[in-house]
């Protein structure tokens, strides 16, 4: 079954495309870049690394905008996703979408509309189970964004290891944060895992940060062999 | 054991429909859980080995299942408990005589239990749906909730089958958990 891949370049949705190559073909990614940057749909820090991502993967990528109103925004997606059915004959579509079920109600509806398949493989997956599998499996992960009380300045840029999932774990026994940033607490950027066939090297970043908010904004990066 | 019944083994479906449930079996204290797809139900003979089975829901666009009732004629003469999701409700009430209804459904709704059970213990609650057709109940069978023509739940009156169109690994671990308790 030829797929497209609902692709934010975050760790859920990079999962989603490795378990989907295992098990059917997938032709295309497909990414959305809201200009409103509290899009209960939409990732949005370093959405713009997606080129990039699909460049190192080595697939295809439809990217549109939208404007990130809601409701409308859903517009966007369903012409985003009808053009993929439309130039990449896809049957069906892949989300990460993992708790949020106004994310995938939403996406399901739309999929049935236009006749496709929808799959979510990282759906209700345990969430420390899904980081470590990520980590174990090769994916090189980084913090993007945070957004919550604990995550300080020192939290963006770092690398998701061992040592950072165990504290990730720490703090969701302390303060019932989730772990993997499914209510919002923490963005990931992944730049390499078995999907890529490079990887992608940051050579410049930006760290803005303000309240227990802020974003590693990647100002330059590149594709390099492995 | 947990009968798979996506459109094929080891599908993409399955992490979606097959492993949460798994997952919420084994958070119970049960942690050697088989899991068989649908097409491999053809050997009866094993089923006594197993007290409970869990016959989990499939993706929207899967119609696979529908024309292959042959593969859950086990349903009749299992001895033990069966929970069939969605898809699975389907199968038991065709199974038992009664042809599933086109009715699509996607998201949150309510569910009213009517009347006492151990399994469906809560009276009112919020579940998640994904379903393009709905099974119609049985008879020998009670409606344990739902709206006109449409049913949300049912059970046998004979013995330990149930059915839900809504998704329990959603919100609802709990009936999973009674279940097996």
């Amino acid at each position: 079954m030829k797929l497209g891949v609902l692709f934010s370049g975050g760790k859920d949705s990079c999962y989603a495309l490795w378990k989907a190559s295992q098990k059917e073909k997938v032709v295309c990614l497909i990414t959305i870049v809201s200009e409103n940057k509290e899009s209960y749909m939409f990732h949005t820090p370093n959405i713009h690394m997606t080129e990039l991502q699909a460049q190192a993967i080595g697939l295809p990528i439809i990217s549109m905008k939208t404007q990130g109103e809601k409701e409308k925004e859903l517009d966007d997606l369903k012409n985003a996703i009808g053009v993929a059915k439309e130039l990449y004959h896809i049957e069906g579509v892949v989300t990460g979408a993992v708790e949020s079920v106004y994310q995938a109600t939403r996406i399901q509806r739309i999929c049935f509309d236009l006749g496709l398949w929808c799959f979510n493989p990282v759906w209700q997956k345990d969430q420390v189970e899904l980081l470590y599998e990520l980590h174990e499996s090769g994916f090189h992960m980084i913090i993007g964004g945070v957004f919550a009380y604990p995550f300080t300045e020192e939290w963006l840029g770092r690398i998701i290891d061992d040592k950072t999932i165990t504290e990730l774990k720490e703090l969701q026994k302390k303060i019932r944060i989730n772990p993997a940033g499914e209510g919002g607490e923490i963005e990931t950027l992944v730049l390499d895992g078995p999907v890529f066939r490079k990887k992608i090297v940051v050579k410049k970043a930006e760290k803005n940060f303000d309240n227990y908010a802020g974003v590693y904004e990647v100002k330059e990066a590149e594709v390099t062999g492995k | 054991m947990v009968v798979d019944t996506c459109y094929k083994k080891d599908s993409l479906s399955s992490d979606e429909f097959v492993r949460p449930i798994v997952q919420i079996i084994r958070n119970s204290g049960i942690k050697d859980v088989d899991v068989k797809h649908f097409t491999e139900m053809t050997d009866t003979a094993g089923l006594d080995a197993y007290s409970h089975i869990v016959i989990c829901g499939n993706a929207l666009m899967d119609d696979e299942y529908l024309n292959k009732i042959e593969f859950f004629r086990w349903i009749k003469s299992f001895n033990g408990r069966i929970l069939g999701i969605c898809a699975g409700m389907q199968m038991i009430a065709a199974v038992f005589g009664s042809v599933p209804l086109e009715h699509l459904r996607i998201g949150m709704n309510s569910v009213e239990i009517v009347g006492e059970d151990s399994v469906l213990c809560n009276k009112s609650f919020e579940c998640y749906e994904l379903h393009s057709k709905a099974a119609v109940t049985p008879e020998d069978f009670i409606r344990l909730a739902g709206m006109k023509d449409y049913t949300q739940a049912f059970k046998s009156r004979d013995c330990m089958i149930y059915g839900i169109i809504f998704h329990p690994e959603v919100r609802n671990q709990w009936i999973i958990h009674n279940f097996f308790s």
